[in-house]
């Protein structure tokens, strides 16, 4: 029955003109990147490379797909949770909202059944945009501008990553950023079981992101305990796969408070969705 | 072994006790109507058989198994319209009909889904989205989708509400076809007295949250007082009647020359035969034990 | 980069008076250089910037022609070269000192002293240590305005008949490298943002092999992409 409701999940995704909301806007803020960087990528490697340009210059493709891929990570992870949780935080706001989810719940599928298959159709969800975000970034972006080493900017100085060893970097980047954004899916589906309409979730999960991401810039000291149990802190986790020597041990704590916070949420749903009165 | 039994059920939401003590029982093959006024608690124990809500209190059982220990082979063999069918309007009939079918606990093909959309007279339009589908539409594709892994049990909650009385009727023949021919069991919630009237054959009522009254239908009519509307041509001589022979009896002015007339028991050939006799020039006389009054006198209204 | 190679290839136009034989015989090699290609092995080892070793090929045709062809992102320094070869190409620019005699691993060296004569020049002084049993640069220390020191140590091997180095290792000034930090702040920081490493001193080592000296390279190849 489960997966019987995940494929039924899974079609009205692909049903819903908002599920193409997000692919479509994903993919236009990634060729709008790719555009911006054509026309005046230059000006942008100029902030990279600024410091050392009196006295050292950089030769070869520096401007090449790996950057742009890593630039379209960078600026992605600020909107793509936004483009997810407008699908991910409809999924039961959206059936109160509508009154489906009477004739859901009234069907032989257990409450647990039901946030599992919602939960593990936004995983999918979430997956696919990932994935797409990869290609559209890497391939499309190799595509354009070649490819070679690539550039990175980290805040104790320049790492320079040869070609060959970056397809590995990028796909453990990519298994983070996921991670990252399935938080952020499962979160947006625990407002939803909350909700009974879908725009509430949706600017909830927003809301919680900027006020997490504000707590944990702030250089206030107050904050330093709780900063790294934010999962806001945790979700640019995939930008470190870029630095030498390679962070396993970081990697591994900003992965056990993702999956912490994923396996956290679903539970509050499961437990919560599992009580609560359909009165809708 | 009645197919629901329901014992003392109550249920809170917080300090508010919408339902404070509700028991009743449906056997195989009843058209079983429950009633009651707005706000009597009829909503939240319909929600309560479909586990859409938890009881405070009480017990709820499906064919002698208890609804929160078998939900799910509970739910497998009903079908339900709770107030109106809300579809996934972004999707056509027919995959609505997949979807739900796919979770109903049975293997549905695409045949019975079309066999399905014919029955309700929704064939032709099973590729349209819902959204484009009139309310009547939506009732015929939700009494499809109730139908469609053929349930032993039939709840619908106020399934004739919002539509013309067209739609009225043919959710009523829809009803009665599914009792006589499909011997079906339905539990119909409704405001439509005189429908329950007419299609059930045992009923409830409830009232503030508590079984007023339960059982078959016509047994509790005839129980209740007759009451008869005449209209007579010399009114004069009718009064004169009633003081000198019906002293008991309860006799009230209507209009012009129609007056009612309410007995304990059943009277009215006696009642003709002295009227004829005495000259009062009798031109109708109509029955008045209806459901409606019966469902006045029990509630209070 | 381009100008260090043209520094390379040009020191020959530097016009030397008769004491300082040496330089002049290192000018005559250069000018035997018409055009040559050669593969390089760069090795950086700057604070602040972590690159692997990389090679490269690299293309030079009189008077300034320059290109270095890679697959991989190759960090040569530039620190004030295109200023030392308009320096160096203009003798009027300069006055020369000669001075001590030294020994640098083992090769008996002369130092000549280049000093500025216009106030506006980027170059305020330029220390040549020129061999005086054979006519090869050893060593140039440059002090600029505002990239502050470097130095370059030559190391010559199976071209150094056209004065071409085997091995040049750059020492240069870091200590004004400043990340930005908007750019570099990286919000799973928790802490401070790391201080800047404070070391001073960098060294590019660029390792020269396979020289093709003179067999012709076309003007075109320099401009394509």
């Amino acid at each position: 029955m489960l997966w019987k409701n995940t494929y039924n999940e899974l079609l009205k995704i692909a049903s819903k003109i908002r599920s193409y909301i997000g692919i479509g806007a994903l993919t236009i803020l990634v060729l709008i990147v790719i555009f911006a960087m054509k026309a005046d990528g230059k000006t942008y490697l100029g902030f990279v490379t600024g410091s050392f340009e009196q006295t050292l210059s950089f030769n070869g493709n520096i401007l090449n797909g790996n950057l742009i891929a890593f630039i379209i990570m960078q600026m992605l992870i600020v909107h793509v949770p936004l483009l997810i949780a407008l699908v991910t935080g409809d999924l039961l706001s959206g059936e109160s909202a509508t009154g489906s989810i009477r004739m859901l719940a009234t069907k032989p599928i257990s409450r647990t059944g039901i946030v599992l298959s919602k939960w593990l159709a936004a995983t999918l969800y979430t997956l696919i945009m990932t994935l797409w975000m990869g290609f559209l970034s890497l391939v499309v972006s190799q595509w354009i501008f070649g490819s070679g080493d690539l550039i990175v900017l980290n805040p104790d100085g320049l790492l320079i990553i040869p070609n060959s060893d970056l397809l590995w970097r990028f796909g453990f980047a990519m298994g983070l950023a996921f991670l990252a954004l399935w938080t952020v899916a499962t979160l947006s589906l625990a407002f939803s079981a909350l909700a009974k309409n879908s725009v509430g979730p949706i600017v909830i999960t927003m809301a919680v992101i900027i006020l997490f991401t504000l707590i944990g810039t702030l250089d206030v000291t107050v904050f330093d305990e709780v900063k790294f149990y934010l999962f806001t802190t945790h979700m640019a986790a995939w930008r470190i796969v870029f630095e030498e020597p390679f962070p396993k041990q970081d990697i591994l704590q900003s992965v056990g408070v993702l999956v912490g916070h994923i396996v956290g949420l679903l539970a509050f749903t499961l437990f919560y969705f599992n009580r609560k009165d359909i009165t809708s | 072994m009645p197919l629901i039994e329901v014992s003392h059920l109550a249920k809170n939401f917080g300090s508010f006790n919408a339902v404070k003590d509700v028991s009743f029982h449906v056997n195989e093959g009843d058209v079983f109507g429950f009633l009651g006024p707005n706000g009597a608690g009829k909503s939240t124990t319909i929600r309560c058989l479909l586990s859409l809500i938890k009881p405070s209190a009480g017990n709820i059982s499906f064919f002698g198994q208890s609804l929160s220990d078998h939900r799910s082979s509970v739910l497998s063999k009903v079908g339900c319209i709770i107030e109106k069918p809300d579809f996934y309007k972004y999707a056509s009939a027919q995959r609505n009909l997949e979807i739900f079918g796919r979770i109903s606990g049975k293997t549905i093909d695409r045949k019975q889904i079309e066999a399905m959309l014919e029955f309700v007279g929704l064939k032709g339009r099973e590729k349209d989205k819902v959204a484009g589908f009139s309310h009547g539409m939506k009732q015929r594709l939700g009494i499809a989708q109730t139908l469609l892994h053929d349930p032993e049990i039939i709840i619908l909650d106020e399934p004739t509400t919002g539509l013309d009385p067209q739609g009225i009727i043919d959710v009523r023949n829809l009803i009665l076809r599914l009792r006589d021919e499909h011997k079906k069991t339905v539990l119909l919630s409704s405001h439509q007295l005189s429908e329950i009237e007419i299609i059930a054959n045992r009923m409830v009522i409830i009232n503030q949250g508590k079984t007023i009254v339960e059982g078959d239908v016509q047994a509790l009519l005839e129980k209740q007082s007759l009451t008869l509307e005449v209209e007579v041509s010399n009114p004069e001589a009718l009064h004169a009647l009633f003081l000198a022979e019906f002293p008991s009896l309860k006799f009230e002015a209507l209009y012009g020359n129609n007056f009612l007339i309410e007995m304990e028991s059943d009277i009215r050939s006696r009642l003709i035969e002295r009227m004829v006799s005495a000259g009062c020039g009798v031109r109708s006389m109509i029955p008045k034990r209806s459901l409606e009054d019966f469902f006045i006198k029990m509630v209070g209204a | 980069m381009k100008s260090l190679f043209f520094f390379i290839g040009l020191t020959g136009l530097f016009t030397l008076n008769a004491q300082n034989a040496s330089l002049q015989g290192y000018v005559n090699r250069l000018n035997a250089v018409a055009d040559y290609k050669a593969d390089v092995n760069v090795k950086a080892s700057i604070p602040s910037i972590s690159i692997p070793v990389t090679n490269a090929k690299v293309y030079f045709k009189k008077p300034t022609k320059f290109k270095v062809v890679s697959n991989s992102i190759v960090i040569l320094p530039k620190q004030g070269m295109s200023d030392l070869n308009a320096f160096f190409t203009n003798p009027k620019k300069y006055t020369q000192v000669p001075g001590e005699i030294k020994m640098l691993n083992g090769v008996r060296t002369q130092l000549i002293t280049l000093l500025p004569s216009e106030e506006s020049s980027e170059i305020i002084l330029a220390k040549l240590y020129v061999g005086t049993a054979e006519p090869l640069l050893y060593k140039a220390i440059i002090t600029t305005k505002s990239s502050g020191n470097f130095t370059i140590d030559y190391t010559y091997s199976d071209a150094k008949k056209f004065a071409l180095p085997s091995r040049m290792v750059f020492t240069i000034d870091v200590k004004k490298f400043k990340m930005p930090k908007s750019v570099a702040s990286n919000i799973r920081s928790t802490g401070p943002t790391k201080p800047v490493n404070q070391e001073q001193k960098g060294t590019i080592t660029i390792t020269f092999s396979n020289y093709l000296i003179n067999k012709g390279i076309s003007d075109s190849f320099f401009t394509k992409n």
